[in-house]
This record gives C-alpha cells, sequence and structure tokens, in this order.
C-alpha cells in the first residue's frame, strides 16, 4: 500500500461523543446539567452529527533522510520542520492524510453564529471531533492494510500549522492527496476550506 | 460428491479445523518487513510450501493460499500486474504442497481500497477485480473460497458475488473483522454482516483477526441464533501488545485451544487461527476440540433484513413493523423536482427523519415518468445508506432497476413486489434469488385486482410455488393483503384484514399493508388508518408500509407492540410515553419577578427571559437596577460557575443569550431613562488575516456586550489596515484579535506593529487555541483564556484607563 493515494468520500464512523463533550469543557464529577439539559444538547449535536458528510484521503510514502532540514519522502517531498523529523525518528514511512466534516456542517456553524451561538459552539466541536476521530479511522484502516507487511502507523501525528510545520506544508499535502477531488479547497493564506478540514502527518514503523 | 457437498457433510459430523497465521511464519523463515508476502511467497516456494506442510501436518483440514494480498490494487503498488497468474501459481504451490492430505481454500483479502457507496471504488471495479482473483485460484485447482478480514461488507459482497459469478457453486466462506467494539471499520456489526452474507450465498460466515479467541466468544454467540450457515472463528492468539515498539502475541498454544472449545460452545464449526498463531497452536485446537459436535443451527422462524449495520426481525413474536412510506415521488412536487435534478437532500431528510419518529424499514420508491428509473433507484439506494442506518424496502416493478439497486445495496433489502403476473415473475424471481432479497408477494395476476380474499390466496398459492423452484422459503415472503380505500367500498377493509387472517392460517405466511390507501378520500385521515392498523393488527399483520410521522399510527403501533406481547414488560412502550414531562417552571410565588430574571439568565432560558424581562418592568423594576443589580450579577455568576466547571461552555452560551436578549428588551428603556445607558469602553473585534476561524471571538462579542462594552466586530480574515481604520473610526478603546493557528498568530503581531505605526495607542488583547500568555506579553497586548476572562480583562484595562496608568497587562493606549 506504499505509495498508493486512497480517497475515503463518505466515511461512516462511531461519533466520538465523549470528545465533544470534552472539547465543550464538559468535566465529568464537576459539570452540572439540569433536567433537560442533557437531552437538549444532546439533540444539538445528533443534529450536527447529521450535517457531518466526512470525507478522507491518506497516503504512504516511505521516508529517504530526516534531519535538522526536514523529513525527505519518497517523490522527493520535503517538510521542512525538525519537529516532525523528530516525531518520525526511528519511522520507514509517514502517513499523509485528511479529513473533512464537509461544507453542510460548516455552512450551519455560520449561519447559526448569528442567532443561536449556543448552537454554533456544539456544531463547532461537533465539526471539530468529527474531523479528527476521521483521522483516528484513516490510521485504523491504514494499519489494517499495513499489518500484513509487518507495518503499522504510528499513534501520534503532526498537523501542518503547529510547531514548526508550517501552513505551507499544507499545500503539499493538499497536492499529494488530490484534495480538490474530495471538495476542500486551499485558500492563499494556505486554510483548508471548508474550516473543519485537517490535514495531519504519522509515521510508518517496522512491526519486527 | 462435490466438494461443497463434502463439505456440509463433514460439517453435520465435526469441526472443521482450518489453518494459522502465514504472515508471522513467512517473518518467523526470514521475510522481511514492507514486501509482498504473495511476492514473496511465489519468488520463494519452498518457504510458503513448508508453511503449508507446518499446518497441514498439525491437523488443519484446510490451508489457505497465500494470496490474500494478491489482487491488482495491493500488487500495483509493487509494481506488479498479473493478478490471475500469482493466484494460479500459488494455489498450485498450496495443492502440490497439501497433496491431498488438507483441503485448499483460495484466500481473498481487501483490496485496500473502500467500495462504493463508503469508498471510491466503484462496486464493478470492485467485482471485476475479485473475479480476476477467483479465475486464477480456480485455474489453481483450490476446493473452496475464503473471503476474509473484511472491514467492508460491501466490498466482501463484491468479493462474494465474483465468487458466485465466476465459479457458481464453490464453498464459500467469507470472515469480517471486528474491533473491539464489536463493529468494522465502516460501522457494520457481526449479525448485519450474517444476515447480509448468508443470504448473498454465503457458506460460511465469521469473524477472524483482529481479537483472540476470548474476544470473538460474543459475537460467535451474537450470530448463533439467527444462523442458517456454520460459522466460523479464526482468533488471533490473544491481543497484541506492543512491547519495545514490536507488536506481540502472546497467547500459547494450550491456552489458545482451550479458549477455541468455547468457541464451539457458542456455536462456531469452523475455528482455526489468525495473527501471532502458530503449527503448534492448530494441534491443540485440533486436540482440545476432539469429540465436540458442531452447532445444529436452527435459526427461529422470522424474516430478517439489513443494512450495513443493523438488522431488523420481522415475524411472529417480533414488533409490528413499519415501513417508512415518504420516500417516493408520488404526489411530492419538491421531491420530484430535486430527483429529476439529481440532488438528494430531501431523501436524505426523509430517512433521517422517519427513522427518528421509528421506521424499521424505509421504502425506496422513484416511479416518475420520464426518469432512467434504473440509475435513479441506484443513487437513492445509495444516498439513503449514507443517511441511515435502517434496512430498505426497495420499490419498483422495473426488474432491471431492481436488481441494479439490490446489487450495489450493502445489505438484505426487502423487494416491494412480486406479483402473479406472468411477464415478469421469472425474471423477477431469478434476480430477487440471486441478491438472497426476500420479497412483498403482490396476490395480483393481470390488471385487475383479485376483490375477494379467497382469489387472492390462490395467487398467493401460485406464485409461492414458483418462489419454491428459485430457492425461496416461506421465511422470505411477505403477502401484501391489498388495502383499497374504504370510501369506495365499504366491504374492502374486511376482505384485507381475511386476507391477512388466510395467509397467517392456511399458508404460514407474514403479510404486509399499505396503510393509508384504506383513508383515501376521507377528512382527518389519521384516525382511520390508526384502527385500521389496530385491526390488521390483530388479524396477524406483521408490518404496515405507512407513513411513521403520524403520531396516531405510531402510538397505536406501540400500544398493539404491547397487547401481543412483542414489546416485554412494556419496555418501548414505556420509552415512548413513559417519561414525565416537565413542565415549565412556572413563577414560584415567593419569588420576585427581579428573581426570576436573574434565574433565567443562571439557567439560559431564552424562550421565557423577554417575558419576564417585561413582568418585571410590570411590576415597576427601575431598568437601571435591573439591568445592574439583578442581571450583570447573574451572568457574572454564570461566569464563575464555567470558570469552576460546574457549568460548560453550551451553558454559558445559553446563558448569555438569554442576557442578550433580556439587555436588548431593556435598551431602549435605558435610553429614555439615561441610567446605566453609558458604555464600559469601545471594542473593536476580528479575527486576523490569514484565519476563518471565528467562534471563540463570536463568544467574546457576546460576553463583552452583555457586560456593556460597545463591540464593533469585523469578521474574520480581516487585514491589519482594515482594523486599524475601524479602530480609529469607532474611537476603540481596545482592539481584540483572534487567531486559532500557530501560523497565523504572526498576524497578531503585524496587527500590533501596524496599529503603533499609524499612531494608534489603544490597548490590545489577543486570544485563541494556541495562543499564550507569553505571546501576548511578548507583542505588547493583554491576554484572555476565553470569553469569561475577556470581561475581565478588558474591565481591567479600562479601570487602568480611568486611573491613567497605562500598560495594565501589556495593554497600552
Amino acid at each position: 500500500m506504499i505509495g498508493v493515494r486512497k480517497h475515503y468520500p463518505s466515511m461512516r464512523i462511531a461519533p466520538p461523543w465523549s470528545a465533544i463533550y470534552r472539547r465543550l469543557g464538559f468535566k465529568a464529577g464537576t459539570t452540572e446539567l439540569r433536567e433537560g439539559e442533557r437531552v437538549h444538547i444532546d439533540r444539538l449535536i445528533q443534529e450536527g452529527i447529521d450535517l457531518v458528510e466526512l470525507k478522507g484521503a491518506s497516503l504512504v510514502l516511505g521516508i529517504k533522510g530526516l534531519g535538522e532540514g526536514g523529513v525527505l519522502l519518497e517523490g522527493d517531498v520535503l517538510f521542512p520542520s525538525a519537529s516532525l523529523a523528530g516525531m518520525l525518528a526511528g519511522c520507514t514511512g509517514a502517513l499523509i492524510m485528511a479529513a473533512t466534516a464537509g461544507r453542510g456542517i460548516v455552512e450551519a456553524i455560520e449561519r447559526s453564529s448569528a442567532d443561536d451561538l449556543t448552537r454554533a459552539v456544539v456544531y463547532d466541536a461537533v465539526g471539530s471531533e468529527m474531523a479528527d476521530a476521521a483521522l483516528d479511522w484513516i490510521v485504523s484502516a491504514v494499519g489494517q492494510d499495513l499489518v500484513r507487511m509487518a507495518l503499522r502507523p504510528t499513534r501520534k501525528r503532526f498537523s501542518s500549522g503547529y510547531g514548526d510545520l508550517g501552513l505551507e506544508s499544507q499545500q503539499t499535502i493538499w497536492e499529494m492527496l488530490r484534495l480538490e477531488e474530495l471538495g476542500i479547497g486551499l485558500t492563499p493564506s494556505m486554510m483548508l476550506v471548508p474550516g473543519k478540514s485537517v490535514t495531519a502527518v504519522a509515521g510508518v514503523v517496522t512491526l519486527a | 460428491m462435490k466438494t461443497r457437498d463434502r463439505i456440509r457433510n463433514r460439517l453435520s459430523r465435526r469441526v472443521l479445523i482450518l489453518d494459522g497465521a502465514t504472515g508471522t511464519e513467512l517473518q518467523a523463515r526470514g521475510m522481511p518487513p514492507g514486501v509482498s508476502p504473495e511476492l514473496y511467497c511465489a519468488e520463494h516456494p519452498d518457504i510458503i510450501r513448508s508453511v503449508h506442510k507446518g499446518y497441514m501436518l498439525a491437523g488443519a483440514d484446510v490451508v489457505y493460499t497465500c494470496t490474500f494480498g494478491a489482487n491488482r490494487y495491493k500488487l500495483a503498488s509493487y509494481g506488479s500486474a498479473d493478478a490471475r497468474e500469482l493466484n494460479r501459481r500459488l494455489a498450485l504451490i498450496a495443492r502440490e504442497a497439501s497433496g491431498g492430505r488438507a483441503m485448499v481454500a483460495g484466500d481473498i483479502g481487501p483490496t485496500g481500497r473502500l467500495v462504493e457507496p463508503f469508498g471510491d471504488l466503484a462496486f464493478e471495479d470492485a467485482v471485476a477485480c475479485f473475479k480476476e482473483q477467483v479465475q486464477g485460484l480456480a485455474q489453481g485447482g483450490v476446493d473452496l473460497f475464503v473471503i476474509e478480514t473484511m472491514m467492508d461488507i460491501q466490498e466482501a459482497r463484491a468479493a462474494l458475488i465474483a465468487v458466485k459469478e465466476t465459479v457458481g457453486d464453490a464453498f464459500t466462506i467469507v470472515t469480517m473483522t471486528y474491533d473491539s467494539s464489536g463493529r468494522t471499520l465502516t460501522g457494520s456489526d457481526c449479525v448485519s454482516a450474517l444476515v447480509t452474507l448468508q443470504s448473498l450465498g454465503a457458506d460460511a460466515v465469521g469473524c477472524n483477526c483482529s481479537a483472540g479467541p476470548a474476544e470473538m466468544v460474543p459475537l460467535v454467540a451474537a450470530m448463533s441464533p439467527l444462523a442458517r450457515v456454520p460459522i466460523v472463528a479464526k482468533p488471533n492468539a490473544g491481543l497484541p501488545r506492543l512491547k519495545g515498539g514490536v507488536t506481540t502475541f502472546e497467547m500459547g498454544a494450550r491456552e489458545f485451544a482451550l479458549a477455541g472449545r468455547a468457541l464451539i460452545e457458542a456455536g462456531a464449526s469452523i475455528i482455526g487461527g489468525c495473527c501471532g498463531t502458530t503449527p503448534g497452536h492448530i494441534e491443540e485446537l485440533r486436540a482440545a476440540v476432539k469429540g465436540m459436535r458442531p452447532s445444529s443451527g436452527g435459526a427461529p422462524r422470522a424474516l430478517l433484513l439489513s443494512s450495513h449495520a443493523r438488522t431488523a426481525v420481522l415475524g411472529e413474536g417480533s414488533e409490528l413493523a413499519v415501513i417508512g412510506e415518504r420516500i417516493n415521488p408520488t404526489g411530492k412536487k419538491a421531491l420530484q423536482e430535486e430527483l429529476r435534478r439529481g440532488v438528494f437532500s430531501l431523501v436524505r431528510e426523509y430517512a433521517r427523519s422517519q427513522v427518528a419518529k421509528g421506521a424499521k424499514v424505509l421504502d425506496v420508491n422513484v416511479g416518475m415518468p420520464n426518469v432512467n428509473e434504473k440509475e435513479l433507484l441506484r443513487e437513492v439506494v445509495k444516498q439513503v445508506v449514507l443517511a441511515c442506518d435502517a434496512p430498505l424496502c426497495i420499490d419498483s416493478s422495473n426488474p432491471e432497476a431492481l436488481g441494479a439497486a439490490l446489487r450495489v445495496y450493502p445489505g438484505r433489502a426487502l423487494v416491494n413486489s412480486i406479483s402473479g403476473e406472468q411477464d415478469t415473475l421469472d425474471e423477477k424471481l431469478r434476480i430477487t434469488s440471486f441478491y438472497g432479497a426476500p420479497f412483498i408477494l403482490l396476490p395480483v395476476t393481470g390488471t385487475s385486482l383479485p376483490k375477494r380474499a379467497a382469489e387472492r390466496l390462490a395467487v398467493v398459492r401460485k406464485v409461492v410455488a414458483r418462489a419454491r423452484d428459485y430457492g425461496f422459503g416461506k421465511d422470505d415472503i411477505l403477502v401484501d393483503a391489498l388495502t383499497m380505500a374504504v370510501s369506495a367500498d365499504a366491504q374492502a377493509p374486511a376482505q384485507t384484514l381475511e386476507t391477512i387472517r388466510l395467509a397467517r392460517e392456511r399458508l404460514g405466511l407474514m403479510s404486509v399493508v399499505g396503510l393509508s390507501n384504506v383513508s383515501f378520500g376521507l377528512p382527518e385521515r389519521k384516525w382511520v388508518n390508526a384502527a385500521f392498523l389496530a385491526m390488521a393488527s390483530a388479524n396477524g399483520l406483521s408490518c404496515a408500509i405507512a407513513n411513521p410521522e403520524s403520531e396516531e399510527v405510531m402510538s397505536v403501533k406501540h400500544a398493539v407492540d404491547v397487547l401481543r406481547g412483542s414489546d416485554r414488560d412494556a419496555h418501548a412502550y414505556i420509552a415512548k410515553f413513559g417519561a414525565v414531562v416537565p413542565e415549565k417552571p412556572q413563577p414560584r410565588t415567593h419569588e420576585s419577578p427581579a428573581s426570576l430574571v436573574a434565574r433565567a439568565i443562571l439557567e439560559g432560558d431564552r424562550e421565557r427571559i423577554v417575558e419576564l424581562v417585561g413582568m418585571a418592568l410590570d411590576k415597576g423594576e427601575e431598568p437601571g437596577r435591573l439591568v445592574d443589580e439583578v442581571m450583570i450579577p447573574a451572568i457574572r455568576e454564570v461566569g464563575r460557575l464555567y470558570e469552576s466547571k460546574v457549568y460548560f461552555l453550551p451553558q454559558l452560551i445559553a446563558s448569555a443569550e438569554a442576557m442578550k436578549l433580556a439587555v436588548e428588551r431593556i435598551e431602549p428603556l435605558l435610553d429614555r431613562g439615561g441610567a446605566s445607558a453609558a458604555t464600559k469602553g469601545v471594542v473593536v473585534l476580528a479575527t486576523v488575516r490569514g484565519d476563518i476561524h471565528d467562534i471563540g471571538k463570536n463568544i467574546v462579542g457576546l460576553m463583552l456586550r452583555n457586560n456593556g462594552f460597545t463591540v464593533e466586530d469585523l469578521g474574520k480574515d480581516v487585514p491589519a489596515e482594515r482594523i486599524a481604520e475601524a479602530a480609529r473610526e469607532k474611537g476603540a478603546h481596545i482592539v481584540g484579535l483572534s487567531a486559532l493557528m500557530t501560523t497565523t498568530m504572526a498576524g497578531m503581531e503585524d496587527t500590533v506593529r501596524y496599529l503603533r505605526n499609524q499612531g494608534l495607542r489603544c490597548a490590545v488583547m489577543v486570544g485563541g487555541a494556541v495562543v499564550t500568555g507569553d505571546f501576548a506579553r511578548a507583542i505588547g497586548a493583554a491576554y484572555a483564556k476565553d470569553g469569561v476572562e475577556a470581561v475581565r480583562v478588558a474591565e481591567s484595562i479600562m479601570a487602568s484607563l480611568v486611573k491613567g496608568t497605562e500598560g495594565v497587562h501589556g495593554g497600552s493606549r
């Protein structure tokens, strides 16, 4: 599966309810919900989940070099990030991936922001956590392919825009994964649109 | 005797033993990581031969060819394309190694791609890919086929169809792989997969990989009651452990074998080993289960339907099932227009809403003039699959359209319908039987409908007899009792009820009605529909095609389920009707109107806050006092509760929105009165250039407004020039900047620098997910971690301005 780009145009995942609650600041044992509040918030979360249309993409490439200058992958793809190189130390390959929660949830967040901010913040948490859970799903799916080759993806991953992995790397990933075919665009400032879209790089290690 | 019969015969006497892991055995013999095991084995035939022999000598009845990844998609990444020849060669090696002492199973694994509708691999491309593999394996002389480690039910279906369409009657095992939640990565549970695969023609169904034997026992036990084929379990040697970056399986052979006995007791008839197992595990397993007899099956009488992730059981003892009727363009102009344009938002909405209202199955009909029904039905089925988990009833009179939809449906759908019409009877039975779908039998033979129940029963008998030739049993048929409008024929309902009764009593068949036909032409049809549903149920009705959004129909359905015992202990009934509906809190007599306003803010009661403020004002509360002494303390208390995590974000925002509504109600009065009308300060807010995230900034804006600040929100991705212009124009005391990403934080520094270069001395406050206090100080700004803190920081800045002490929290003006 190394070097094979995959698109997942209609991903189905178990909604990460606990993570959504955590993102909203819920602390078990401390946060108190009045009668009916839980039902109401669960309903908003479910509405958000129904609006999400998850799509994703992945690509596994072998690592040609790691160092202070960053990471060089097969096909001479360069990620100039020492932090990413540090994370990939000991890896034989890198799993490049992306996921989006789709346009529907982002449009609903924007619509709600004007007159129902409670709904908007819940939808916002749903969109973020669903996109993040989609990356977990991609790691598992790719892992099932890699295991037969005695390889597995790492749990740790790194996203564009954090640390020294500049947002410019988002353009590299966007092109490599052909994200435009999944309806994911890139703004001149290298932000992915729709907003609830994420890219990440994980490592691939040898099992034995 | 054919191999298929030979295997079935053997399974009637004893447990069938499969081999163990291939990959780890190859690695133990020196296969390097990262290579294709299939190509490696083709180049090193002695190595795979020794693996096969090891398992055979250990007592495996079946050895798998090393062709798990020998499909065109996986081979492509190694630069190899001739999948057919590779499969043939590896099958020949396995046959040679077995020497006829063990059966050889042609092993088919996943392509690594997801198949439509869940993925980007077209269903027919997946079938074509697997056919290549099946042809090679058949040429190599395999005895049976095994489709294994599937995580996508649609891919498993494609592989099974490839076997059926290539070699016809070969014994075929299909096993899926389930994670710790009991579902595949695409969300299928083991029971739905069993129903789907056994009806599509798999000879044995089960699970392999991902779990050890103990974790597989519940899966086998869950499948067993509905299994009409032998159940397979091929677990790993326990759960994998990661030791120093190396995955290991630690369950020893003896322990594994003893756990294998539990799998047989739970209902498995075919067992073996997956990752981490060795010939030693298989040898011990064989010894441990010696003498154990496989489960004899005996699934209960029921009509089983499945989606990719849910099973519906219809029949005696089961609930009165409602088949949602709304995905049908007849009489729905908006739906017609959308379907013609290839837009499916209404389809998805109808699907979700009907399931939410309690539909167990969804009818899908796209029949209308001048459309390509075959293409449209196939597309709508895919859309509904993506929208919900309910099994489908595919509704078309066009055999070609039915076939196309059944082919891509990742479950066992009900077909609506097959009538006694000679022209299409055999064609529809052939198509429906190929996909293993049950059907609704429409007791008509020509253009006229038989009026009397006895006439209808005669047609039913004829169709059932013909269907038997295609392998259909009584549990695969629902008789449509033909519901006619009572307004047109007062005797019609009685004949429908009689048809239901006779079908059940004389032929042992389940029945269905198109419920709403009965009330056609009458006003307030819901009452007639609901009453007729109760009457039909009393005659033995199994399910009704109806609108689940009718409260009356669904209420009767729930009552019927209790009364005929399918809703044990009235659990579902109580869940629907038993919950105490909390009444809106009524004003407590001892609570003053002002106190009620405070409570509405604390509880985020956006529905009643305006009314309560009005009440307080009517009772003579002075507007300024209401704001300063009631509302602001209440919203501050909300902030305190939020900061101590007693409240979380939705509660904070609900309270803030309630406060906003209250302020909007009072503001005109404050202007007149003058009290508390003065702003606490002017804040210009923006998400900096390059960043498109603004929900956090919106929260800050709401909180600041609620606390008396005047806020000018410039939106997101705002250049420094525009922020400076607005700050100057509005006379801003504070500029608030938001950014979510590390990289866009730089935009904050640029903006601060630009403001200073422009001579603007207003304070700057920053915040956002990755922004820190240190960063804020470094760029000469104040920092607030959230909306509540932003109010405090803004007030602090304003206080310092009043005192004339600049630079509080790093801010300056």
